[in-house]
């Protein structure tokens, strides 16, 4: 499975650090990570950069939250096609819903493993012909 | 078990994590003063780094820490916007500073498991003490020496060239014109560099801001006075090493004004206030020094009272406004028990000689019945060095690095009497032995075990005993004062952030000591 461009949207510095980890074995075969830190500085990011593959998103956080972007994004025509992975904590389950019902493929709670994701990221595109379709959470801890 | 895979980011998640408490703990305690339409954002904003800080944790495997996260943010739910009470989250958020603070000693758990740990000691204590030490540098700062570097390697590149251009002996005057120029640039550049990174160090003085307004908010409650804190000049920059001990002064001075300064509610609408009393800190960089400002609005210093107290101790009463330099004696106070500092880090008194002794001065005005206005002045730029901590006898004192050799266990039997001194057999050399407690007067003996410090200078080595190392710091030198005189040994002292005095070594003094270690006594 090979990605070119994975946004990431998260207002934790930490986090972003724990994606370029995660997400190392994209880089190796030439990928790149986006980082953006609120959902504003996203829509900036994917302005710049409409041939991304995957959002990885972060629901809560200033400015402009998760689920906000989520909208703005799936109005728009271009960006409408790519798969969105929501991220979420325990115990903020209405907001995984509502990002689902907003057209999110898949979702992940927090703590979960890098495997978890991959895992997901890895079901999401192959299937990527069939219609959209929310991914049951994978969490195996 | 699986191996956590974040093991290493152990440390970045602490500093986000020290980061988000304080802006929790700020956001919470400007609740007091605001608006009923203020509160509800403020309160999104604190659910929002907890829930933040609670992913986080998760994420490290530190499943403790998540939990009081959890704990905390049900505490926040429970937040009555219409009468904000703080307290119980308060708390918690100590708990969880301490809860982190365990952690940075113990490291990070392997995911799965709860209380082993798979970090090596070293790499524990490492952690423990670059949280305990460390500063936020801006990148552009950092590329900005890096940039400086980079032009000091091409004039040493220069001079290395103009010296070999001369000892080919070609063109001498030329050559030596080159060596001349190129050693300029490189004084130039090591100067900037120099003064670029004293700069790395300096913080904002925005850094004690937290804990300050924390200190308003407790005491006020603790009293029962409404007193509301405002800051500015959260920018001015201060050196690390400084701020350490003017954190220590300003903590006291804000609890003063508090507790002594800010009269009770009734004292104040009798006297046609406002119910809520104010601590204003503000700070502002001048030519050399840098003005720290803690005013309130409350009652004032009253001279008289001063001025009776003073006679009550036995003390002669200063003329004018020096009565109020009383404030700063040990143990003054003209309110029957209100002793605030005992028990908390060092006295007001101390406080107030750490800041003189860093070359600071403490200004007191007064109006009766307007407030006071206490300011710190503190030099910009102190003489920093770097310093190894040893302990004799109960006693500490700090060793410059740049002499150090080596150091090694001292076992018992390694140290030989010669003629009446102790030596030790080091390499192919015997060294001359002095122990610190011995020299300084705390043991009549040289010790059997402990530490063996090497120093040289003056091209002379000398072996200094103690009993442990305690690790190496960035010292600020101060000069003795001239009353007490400087030891031979001993080069000055310095104070550590909590407030204790170590004397320095001077390595050229030590070397002149007399080892002989059978003195009349």
């Amino acid at each position: 499975m090979t990605l070119n461009k994975i946004l990431v949207v998260e207002d934790s510095e930490l986090l972003h650090r724990m994606y370029d980890l995660i997400f190392m074995r994209y880089k190796a075969q030439g990928g790149t990570i986006i980082h953006a830190f609120d959902g504003q500085d996203a829509l900036h990011r994917l302005a710049d950069h409409p041939d991304v593959d995957l959002i990885v998103l972060d629901i809560n956080m200033p400015v402009m939250s998760g689920l906000e972007f989520l909208l703005h994004c799936k109005r728009e025509k271009v960006f409408e096609s790519i798969p969105v992975i929501i991220i979420s904590t325990e115990g903020k389950e209405e907001d995984t819903i509502r990002g689902l019902q907003a057209g999110a493929r898949a979702y992940l709670t927090k703590p979960f493993q890098p495997t978890d994701l991959h895992k997901l990221i890895d079901r999401i595109f192959s299937r990527a012909e069939e219609p959209s379709r929310p991914v049951a959470k994978a969490r195996g801890r | 078990m699986t191996a956590n895979p974040f093991e290493g980011l152990l440390f970045d998640f602490l500093l986000e994590a020290e980061e988000r408490i304080a802006c929790v703990e700020a956001a919470l305690l400007s609740l007091s003063g605001a608006s009923p339409e203020d509160v509800r954002p403020i309160l999104d904003e604190v659910r929002r780094e907890l829930h933040t800080l609670k992913g986080n944790s998760g994420m490290m495997g530190l499943r403790p820490i998540q939990g009081l996260c959890h704990q905390i943010e049900s505490d926040v739910e429970a937040i009555d916007p219409r009468d904000p009470r703080v307290e119980t989250v308060l708390s918690g958020l100590d708990a969880l500073r301490s809860a982190l603070r365990s952690t940075s000693a113990e490291g990070a758990p392997p995911n799965g498991a709860e209380a082993q740990t798979t970090t090596a000691p070293s790499r524990k204590r490492d952690l423990h003490d670059a949280m305990r030490g460390s500063v936020r540098v801006p990148f552009t700062a950092l590329d900005a020496t890096v940039d400086l570097l980079a032009e000091m390697v091409i004039f040493k590149n220069r001079l290395s060239d103009a010296v070999s251009k001369g000892r080919l002996g070609r063109d001498q005057n030329r050559a030596w014109d080159e060596v001349v120029g190129a050693q300029e640039a490189l004084g130039k550049t090591l100067g900037l560099i120099q003064d670029h990174v004293m700069r790395l160090r300096m913080v904002p003085l925005q850094s004690l801001f937290g804990r300050l307004r924390r200190i308003v908010h407790d005491e006020g409650e603790r009293t029962g006075k409404d007193v509301q804190f405002e800051a500015a000049g959260g920018d001015t920059p201060l050196d690390k090493a400084l701020l350490e001990v003017a954190s220590e002064a300003l903590g006291h001075m804000v609890r003063n004004a508090v507790v002594h300064g800010i009269e009770s509610r009734e004292i104040r609408e009798a006297a046609g206030k406002p119910r809520m009393g104010l601590v204003r800190l503000s700070a502002e960089a001048h030519a050399n020094e840098v003005w720290v400002d803690v005013e309130d609005d409350g009652a004032g210093v009253d001279h008289g009272e001063l001025a009776a107290a003073a006679r009550e101790r036995g003390i002669a009463v200063p003329p004018g406004e020096e009565i109020l330099q009383l404030l700063f004696l040990p143990g003054f106070s003209t309110h029957e028990g209100a002793d605030l500092g005992a028990g908390r880090g060092m006295g007001l008194s101390a406080a107030v000689e750490a800041v003189r002794r860093l070359g600071g001065r403490l200004e007191v005005t007064t109006g009766q019945g307007l407030g006071s206005r206490f300011r710190v002045r503190l030099p910009l730029s102190v003489s920093i060095s770097r310093a190894l901590m040893l302990h004799a006898d109960g006693e500490e004192y700090a060793l410059p690095l740049s002499s150090i050799v080596e150091s090694l266990h001292f076992h018992p039997g390694d140290g030989h009497l010669l003629n009446q001194s102790g030596v030790l057999s080091w390499r192919e050399e015997v060294l001359p032995l002095l122990d610190l407690g011995h020299t300084f007067g705390t043991t009549a003996q040289m010790r059997s075990s402990g530490y063996a410090v090497i120093i040289e200078a003056d091209g002379k080595r000398r072996g200094l005993l103690a009993d442990e190392l305690t690790g190496i710091r960035d010292i600020v030198v101060k000069q003795l004062d001239e009353a007490v005189g400087t030891p031979p040994g001993v080069s000055g002292s310095t104070i550590l952030g909590d407030g204790r005095v170590v004397l320095i070594l001077d390595p050229r003094g030590l070397m002149k000591i007399d080892p002989n270690i059978e003195q009349p006594a």
